[in-house]
């Protein structure tokens, strides 16, 4: 099973989409969110999910996950029943000020995307030492 | 005078219940032993005229966990997902919604499969295992000849 590594993070400000691009229905895939001290890691569940049709795009402080699901069938296949309809997925969050979304890194293992977004140097946390005089 | 509430199925928002009862309305028939929605894993089932072919959608899962038998016609996929861990003691957690532990999922079989022949692999999580269906069982094209005298 390979661990496909991919830096799917580009930039809307450059390509913006069509007006008249209509929107599909998305089903809002399960995260979990998770924060320390230095980064904020975010996990999407997106099974049959290739690094191929998911798009992870930053516009204007606003993260947007969007995937389509796709299942490898033998073309002669006839469906017996589905419960999974392979659906597209979507689902965005608003990043603050002290991410620092240059340097997002995304990783997709076994159909779970994992997003680790950096907070910036001079925003973590510092201990201040007191001294008694 | 008091008004029975929860008489209709759904309490105080029926309307609400059934539209998610719609919702959950598949177009293809499901499995009779497929339970109600939210269950993990979901499962599809195709035939071909040489296999079945049954796709678990169980993202997250180590493949050492997963777990396939056949006995008596019946497939059971059993396996265990771990929860994810935090890196670091002090880490915060703000969304928990994707679920851990442990699950099973038994699917029928048609009578004709072969259960010596079973191949499974589990990619972008989905687990998928392709049983062979017997020799007998397979569909075969029959040349039809005729006396052309033309």
């Amino acid at each position: 099973m390979t661990t496909e590594q991919s830096k799917a993070v580009t930039s809307t400000q450059e390509q913006t989409k069509p007006l008249t691009q209509q929107e599909q229905p998305a089903l809002r895939p399960a995260v979990d969110v998770h924060e320390n001290d230095d980064v904020i890691v975010l996990y999407a569940e997106l099974p049959g999910i290739s690094q191929d049709n998911l798009n992870i795009t930053i516009d204007n402080g606003n993260l947007q996950l969007e995937a389509k699901a796709s299942i490898d069938t033998p073309s002669e296949m006839d469906v017996v029943y589905a419960e999974f309809q392979t659906p597209n997925y979507r689902r965005s969050f608003t990043l603050s000020n002290e991410l620092d979304i240059d340097t997002i890194e995304a990783r997709l293992s076994h159909g779970i995307l994992q997003l680790s977004i950096p907070k910036k140097e001079t925003i973590k946390p510092k201990k201040v030492e007191v001294k008694v005089a | 005078m008091l008004y029975e509430l929860n008489q209709t199925q759904g309490g105080f928002f029926p309307e609400i219940a059934q539209l998610l009862q719609l919702m959950d309305t598949v177009t293809t028939p499901s499995s009779i032993r497929a339970v109600a929605g939210g269950t993990f894993p979901k499962v599809n089932t195709g035939i071909t005229p040489d296999s079945v072919e049954v796709y678990a959608i169980a993202a997250g899962v180590e493949p050492e966990s997963l777990d396939v038998t056949i006995a008596n016609n019946l497939l059971t996929i059993t396996g265990e997902r771990q929860a994810i861990s935090a890196e670091q003691e002090n880490t915060k957690i703000y969304l928990n919604e994707i679920f851990s532990g442990k699950f099973q999922r038994t699917i029928t079989l048609p009578e004709d499969v072969d259960p010596t022949q079973v191949e499974a692999d589990y990619h972008d999580g989905i687990l998928h295992v392709s049983v062979k269906r017997k020799e007998e069982a397979k569909t075969r094209r029959i040349a039809v000849k005729t006396d052309s005298k033309s």
